[in-house]
């Protein structure tokens, strides 16, 4: 099987006595958009710093492109461009001059910062100070910075924060076209699953410090699959609930009327609704339900109670 | 080209685009211009009053500027020149890209360095052509004051040089102070703290061993008859900055960048 691009074994990071991050096993195939997921706090700015060679890790292995980082950093990053948090811009200057600094530091053609500024579309805005710049726009030159040395491996740390729907819609857009076009392996970070579900082909579930979830989009949309439920409105719960259990379902009492039932698919509910009709149970009401991804993803990463909807969800999104 | 001289050379020159439309340039040259111009004005107005007929007016001129320089001007405008070069980096959150480049990590701290020093040196170089042209306009718009009789370019560069080199250890100690810490107050606190020490501690016998005190020392001997180039504070001074910088370079390599 041929190597992950990124491969991390067993990486733990401590700062002080915090164990922020323990035994991470993260594998990054080449190609695809990995989008890196956890709540604030769980620590994955601090994975990227490692990544990147910014932090020292306690304990545990670092390979890029095959390669260990502590001994090859240079080379290894040569092959990598970088957004941290927010963008690193000097607002003083204008755009153009800002990728004229870092043209300068990685020593690249001055043809490369035409090709960039139009691969994120910022060209009529180029000679303008970034302090006039919007959010969005400084989110673009941070990753035309990122491009400049037109690296394999782009790792951006929340690259959606803070901007607004169609900023959001705009960076995806950009994204996959960097990965569909441009061939990039894109390795993103975001605290919000909806933000990036549609973009990405691979997900990491970051939890206090622990991979909670890692595969394939499929793999995550399977596991969302393989829970649903049917929540039933009955007049007579505790005779609904006998004829279920003796049929071999799960069945919970939710209110005064209303039973939940997991099923495997929705063709189970009209079964299940007819075993009902056939034993005496007036059924007013049936609603199936499944988790969505968010809702996957917030079990992965949150004790509280899995919460359900009452439909199919789509996924939240702004395109 | 060596790799070493090719990452000192792609990284100072970005580091000198990263000046442009900030303070820092001007503040090099305004700052020694400022002090030689308002010289140049007492001198002009009144130094008929204080300049004896006759009598040689270059050292007068020479140390009415380099003795206020040394001693007060020098502290303060090193910490400020460190702390805006530095804290524009530190306002942009641009170490930690600095860090994630394909250079090495000794390279960041160096050009920043080599920056700055660039600056300091051209600060002086202003403050010694200002000194020359000041001297040599006063001798053509007040002949009274008799400057165009002397010739003192040779004493005026050796006295430039040695505050240069007598305050190198000021500058990479306010250096270090300034790319280690993010706050511009903290600095430039400490440095106007150091310099006030040794105002107020300026008749201890042993304040010549306080780096504070060592442009001082170094433009004082201008006075002296037969003093050789170098003053035990510049040997301070330079030797000191060298194991700053060197510890500076080590330290700043091996540090997380959170």
């Amino acid at each position: 099987m041929k190597e992950p691009l990124i491969s991390t074994h067993q990486l733990t990071y401590r700062y002080g006595p915090r164990e922020i991050l323990q035994g991470l096993d993260l594998q990054i195939p080449q190609g695809c958009i990995y989008g890196f997921l956890g709540p604030n706090g769980a620590g994955k700015t601090t994975t990227i710093r490692l990544l990147l060679g910014l932090l020292t890790p306690t304990s545990g292995s670092i390979r890029l492109f095959g390669r260990e980082l502590r001994e090859q950093r240079i080379p290894i990053l040569q092959r990598v461009g970088a957004l941290i948090e927010t963008p690193s811009l000097y607002r003083h200057l204008s755009g153009h001059d800002n990728l004229e600094v870092m043209r300068r530091m990685l020593g690249v053609e001055k043809k490369r910062i035409a090709e960039v500024l139009q691969i994120v579309r910022l060209q009529p805005d180029a000679h303008r100070p970034v302090k006039h710049y919007s959010l969005g726009m400084c989110q673009r030159l941070g990753i035309a910075l990122a491009l400049l040395s037109d690296p394999e491996l782009l790792i951006l740390d929340e690259p959606t924060n803070g901007l607004d729907p169609s900023g959001i819609r705009e960076m995806r857009e950009l994204l996959k076209d960097l990965n569909q076009e441009h061939g990039k392996t894109i390795f993103l970070s975001s605290h919000l699953l909806s933000e990036i579900e549609k973009t990405v082909s691979h997900v990491g579930i970051l939890h206090q410090g622990q991979l909670a979830f890692q595969g394939s989009v499929q793999e995550l949309q399977q596991a969302t699959l393989s829970a649903a439920y049917v929540e039933v409105e009955v007049d007579n719960p505790l005779m609904a609930k006998e004829i279920l259990l003796t049929n071999g379902y799960s069945v919970e009492k939710l209110g005064q009327n209303v039973i939940r039932v997991t099923v495997q698919d929705k063709e189970e509910a009209a079964v299940l609704n007819q075993c009902l009709v056939l034993g005496g149970v007036a059924v007013s009401g049936l609603a199936f339900s499944t988790q969505s991804l968010e809702d996957v993803f917030l079990s992965l990463t949150d004790a509280a109670p899995m919460k359900t909807q009452t439909s199919i969800p789509e996924p939240i999104s702004f395109a | 080209m060596s790799t070493f001289h090719l990452y000192l050379r792609r990284g100072v020159s970005a580091e000198v685009l990263k000046l442009k439309h900030t303070w820092a340039l001007w503040l090099s040259l305004l700052a020694p211009l400022s002090i030689v111009s308002m010289t140049f004005l007492v001198f002009f107005f009144k130094g008929h009053l204080f300049l004896k007929p006759g009598s040689n007016p270059w050292f007068t001129w020479a140390m009415n500027n380099i003795s206020p320089t040394a001693q007060l001007l020098v502290p303060l405008f090193l910490a400020l020149l460190t702390a805006l070069v530095n804290g524009t980096e530190h306002q942009s959150g641009g170490w930690k890209q600095l860090y994630a480049l394909p250079v090495p990590r000794w390279s960041v701290f160096l050009n920043k360095y080599l920056l700055l020093l660039g600056l300091v040196v051209l600060s002086y170089a202003t403050f010694w052509l200002g000194l020359l042209v000041g001297g040599y306009l006063l001798g053509l718009v007040r002949p009274g004051l008799g400057f165009q009789d002397y010739h003192h370019v040779q004493g005026i560069s050796l006295g430039t040089f040695r505050v240069l080199v007598g305050s190198l250890f000021i500058f990479t100690l306010q250096f270090c102070l300034s790319f280690q810490f993010r706050s511009i107050a903290l600095s430039m606190g400490l440095g106007i703290l150091f310099t006030m020490a040794f105002l107020i501690g300026s008749r201890w016998e042993h304040i010549g061993f306080y780096p504070y005190s060592w442009p001082y020392f170094s433009a004082a001997v201008f006075q002296a008859k037969n003093a050789s180039v170098f003053v035990p504070q510049m040997w301070y001074s330079l030797l000191g900055s060298l194991v700053l910088l060197v510890l500076g370079v080590w330290t700043s390599s091996r540090k997380d960048i959170q």
